[in-house]
Order: structure tokens, then C-alpha cells, then sequence
């Protein structure tokens, strides 16, 4: 058998399975979802590069005045703070930019999974908007957890 | 020469290590994110699995910082081509979404637990990860085109969870060039290891995608560049859970951080072009080589900071 008959068996093959489970492989709602979800992940790009164009304003600000950075948990901290973070904004100090970015690039997952929600809801496949509930339940979860231990 | 310059620019200052912010340091830390964000795109990992050993064994960065900045450089890869995956519809989201809620489960839980943890036993812990991945993808290099090649992937019926939420799918691959159509099957499986695939990326900063998509691939009935593009938007998302709690914490360096991001969106977008055109055997073949040298560096540096035991360096 040559190469081209067993590939023209092989389709015949997965056509007749898919004859007999017609429901599987026709267009439905999770193809409509992921186009809106294509769409959105457009959007989504569009702050993932204004995030990279922030890093590298800051990487080149920081690299003008090289300076010693302690490797310390505290030393990230210490812009967790509104007055030192504005403070830092206004003067363009680097890590207050980069702080800006990183909370940016962290959050877009967040708002992908808050839009699977709401474009499953739209279709009103239920069973959707529970599983992607339950995951944007726990983000929130996550969320608190990193509040409680600022605390 | 660059291992010394970069040697140089770490000092000890006091009780905790302090870094000097110079060009060789940032332009290595951007190049390694870069060709790691190549790598996971073309594999669908986080760009972390390669970056973490990167950032420890090369920069000395250490291993938590190293994990938390990792896995910004997860969710930048996820963003960076997320939607060319879903474009050529590669991305089955449905299936990645109702991973997603063990995987989640399982970031929290390797989170909390990752902020408690010895160095060495994190560098143990990735070592016997990366040996387990490389194992994985190389026995089963050749078997996605056999598996394509005799409609294995369309013939498979679906368990009662996968019926029940309609989870199949359907890509054109350029590679073979014909459509692949699968149905999903073996959630159980899927569900079970979704947590541990979870725990690896809280602990480690490797988004998961090691663990997930060898198991989409081998044992769901889903074709290796369907597991990639799904494996894709799960991976962002699981790191996000991890990210969220690490920033709070204050273990995302930002200077770090920065070059790190960088340099992984423009490698994930560079390895998103040409991911589809490449054979899986060649992608499995490559990924199982570097992950066991990388294993082999890793369990070497865990030895000898946990009991002091030197192995030989390869390279």
C-alpha cells in the first residue's frame, strides 16, 4: 500500500466515525467561544507588549545609574506602599515601572478566565460557567492568600 | 568568561546576596529568557523548565527568586502567541479550562508549600521532574505520526466526563498536512495529574505544561500539537495563581523580572512561527535532550548544597 492510499484510508476512516457521532465534530458553541476567545486574546496581547515596552523603558533607566540591589523579598516590598510607589512613578524610578508591568502581565490571565465566564454565560452553557467560575475562584483565593501574607 | 563576569556582579553584601545591575547581566538573563520562551513555545511549556536552571547553575540567582520570576515569564509566553493558537484553533479550550480547576487547585497548594521549602530539596524535586519529562517525551517521539497515520486519534470514543461536556476538536497540521481530528478521552487520568502537574508549577515556576501536555498526548487521546496549543492557555493561567501570591510576597525581583518577561515574549513569539511546521518527533527528540542534561545540572547542585556531594560536571 502507498503512502497516499493508507492517507486517503486514514480520512475515510475518521470520516465514518465522525458519520456516526455527527454532534462531534460539527461547529457548536465551544468553536463560537473560541473565536471570542481568539479575539480576546488579541486585546490581551495589546497589554502583554505595552507591559514589554515598560520593561525595557525601565531596564534602560536602571542600566543609566548600574547600582547594588539586595536579592531580598524586602527590597520588593518596600514599593507595596502607594506614597513610594507614586513617588517612584513620578521620578521614573525603574522598579516602581517595572512593578506597574509585572502587576499588568500578572492580571491578564486573570481577565482571559473572567471573559471565558462571561462569553460561556452568553451561550448559556452552564456546565462552562461553573468550570470556569471555579477557576477564576481560585485566582481570587490566590489573591487573598498573597493579601493575608503582606499582613 | 561570561559564567566569570556574572560571577562578579553578585556580592555578598551582609546577610543577604546583593546584585550589581550591569549590561552582561541583563543582556544574558534577556538571550537565555529569549531562547527558553523559543523552546517552550515550540513545546508548549512555560519558558520556566529551561529558565530556572538557567537563571541558578548560570546567573546564581537564587532558586525562589529564580522560581517566581520564572513564572512571569510563563504568562508572557501564554500571552505572547496564546491567540495564533487559537486562530488555527490548535487550542481546545474547553478541555483547557476544566483542567485548569486541579491544575489551579494544585498551584495554590505548590505555592504555599514552595515558600517553606529548603533550597535543596527544590533543586531535587526539578531534578526528578525533568528526568520524569525527558523520559516521557522521548519514549513516545515517534508515536503522534503513527498515531495521526492510522486515524488513532478520531476512532477513540469519548469517557462519560468528556461526553458529557463535548470535548473533542479539530486543527489543520501543516506538518502532516491534512486535518486532525481527535476525541477527548481519560479524563480521570487527565484530572488526577493535573494537580501534580499544578503542585510542579507553584513549586518549581514551570507553568505545568511538562506534566499536562505529555498526558493530554499520551494518555487523553489528544494529538502532541493540540496538547501544545492547549497546554498554551493553561500554563499562563496556572502561573498566574502562583505569580499573584509571589508578588504579594514580594519574591518577584522587578529588576530581575524585567529582562526576564522581555526576553520570553520575544522568544515565544519567534517559536510560535515555526511550531506548527515542525515534526513532533523532532520537537520530542530535542526537548528530551536538554531536559535530562538539565536534570543532570540540577540534581548535581541539589547534592552538593543538601550533603555536600560533588558529581562530576558534564560540560
Amino acid at each position: 500500500m502507498t503512502l497516499s492510499q493508507e492517507a486517503n484510508d486514514t480520512e475515510q476512516a475518521c470520516r465514518d466515525a465522525a458519520v456516526s457521532r455527527d454532534e462531534v465534530f460539527l461547529p457548536n458553541a465551544a468553536e463560537q467561544v473560541s473565536q471570542e476567545s481568539a479575539r480576546l486574546f488579541k486585546a490581551l496581547l495589546g497589554g502583554a507588549i505595552l507591559s514589554s515596552a515598560i520593561y525595557a523603558v525601565a531596564i534602560l533607566r536602571e542600566l543609566r545609574t548600574p547600582r547594588l540591589v539586595p536579592l531580598a523579598p524586602e527590597w520588593s516590598r518596600q514599593y507595596y506602599n502607594a506614597l513610594n510607589l507614586r513617588h517612584g512613578l513620578l521620578t521614573g524610578d525603574p522598579a516602581a515601572l517595572m512593578l506597574v508591568a509585572t502587576f499588568m502581565m500578572t492580571l491578564t490571565p486573570v481577565v482571559r478566565v473572567l471573559a471565558s465566564v462571561c462569553g460561556y454565560r452568553r451561550l448559556n452553557d452552564r456546565k462552562m460557567v461553573v468550570v470556569c467560575g471555579t477557576v477564576l475562584g481560585v485566582m481570587l483565593l490566590s489573591l487573598a492568600l498573597g493579601l493575608v501574607r503582606i499582613k | 568568561m561570561i559564567q566569570r563576569l556574572v560571577w562578579a556582579d553578585l556580592v555578598e553584601g551582609g546577610a543577604t546576596v546583593q546584585m550589581q545591575y550591569s549590561y552582561s547581566f541583563v543582556l544574558l538573563l534577556t538571550g537565555a529568557a529569549c531562547g527558553a520562551g523559543f523552546l517552550g513555545a515550540l513545546l508548549g511549556v512555560g519558558a520556566g523548565i529551561f529558565l530556572v536552571p538557567v537563571m541558578v547553575l548560570l546567573l546564581h540567582l537564587p532558586v525562589k527568586i529564580a522560581v517566581a520570576c520564572a513564572l512571569v515569564s510563563v504568562i508572557a509566553t501564554s500571552n505572547a502567541k496564546g491567540s495564533a493558537y487559537m486562530d488555527q484553533r490548535i487550542t481546545n479550550e474547553k478541555l483547557a479550562m476544566i483542567l485548569l480547576i486541579p491544575t489551579t487547585a494544585g498551584a495554590l497548594s505548590g505555592t504555599i508549600l514552595m515558600l517553606y521549602l529548603r533550597e535543596w530539596v527544590m533543586l531535587l524535586v526539578f531534578a526528578v521532574l525533568l528526568a520524569y519529562v525527558s523520559y516521557t517525551a522521548f519514549s513516545t517521539r515517534n508515536a503522534d505520526e503513527t498515531r495521526i497515520a492510522s486515524g488513532d486519534f478520531c476512532r477513540a470514543g469519548p469517557d462519560r466526563l468528556s461526553a458529557s461536556l463535548d470535548l473533542h476538536g479539530e486543527y489543520h497540521d501543516s506538518a502532516a498536512g491534512r486535518p486532525v481530528r481527535y476525541v477527548v478521552n481519560g479524563m480521570a487520568v487527565g484530572m488526577s495529574t493535573a494537580y501534580v502537574a499544578g503542585l510542579a508549577s507553584g513549586m518549581l515556576g514551570v507553568g505545568g505544561g511538562v506534566v499536562n501536555v505529555p498526558i493530554m498526548n499520551r494518555y487523553m487521546s489528544v494529538p502532541m500539537k493540540a496538547a501544545i496549543g492547549t497546554g498554551k492557555l493553561m500554563i499562563g493561567i496556572t502561573a498566574a495563581v502562583s505569580a499573584i501570591v509571589f508578588l504579594l510576597a514580594g519574591w518577584i525581583h522587578f529588576l530581575v523580572v524585567g529582562p526576564v518577561a522581555l526576553g520570553a515574549t520575544v522568544g515565544a513569539t519567534l517559536g510560535t512561527m515555526v511550531m506548527n511546521r515542525v515534526p513532533s518527533a523532532v520537537l520530542k527528540g530535542l526537548f528530551a535532550v536538554l531536559t535530562i542534561y538539565l536534570a543532570y545540572a540540577m540534581l548535581a547542585k541539589g547534592l552538593l548544597l543538601g550533603f555536600a556531594i560533588a558529581l562530576p560536571r558534564l560540560g
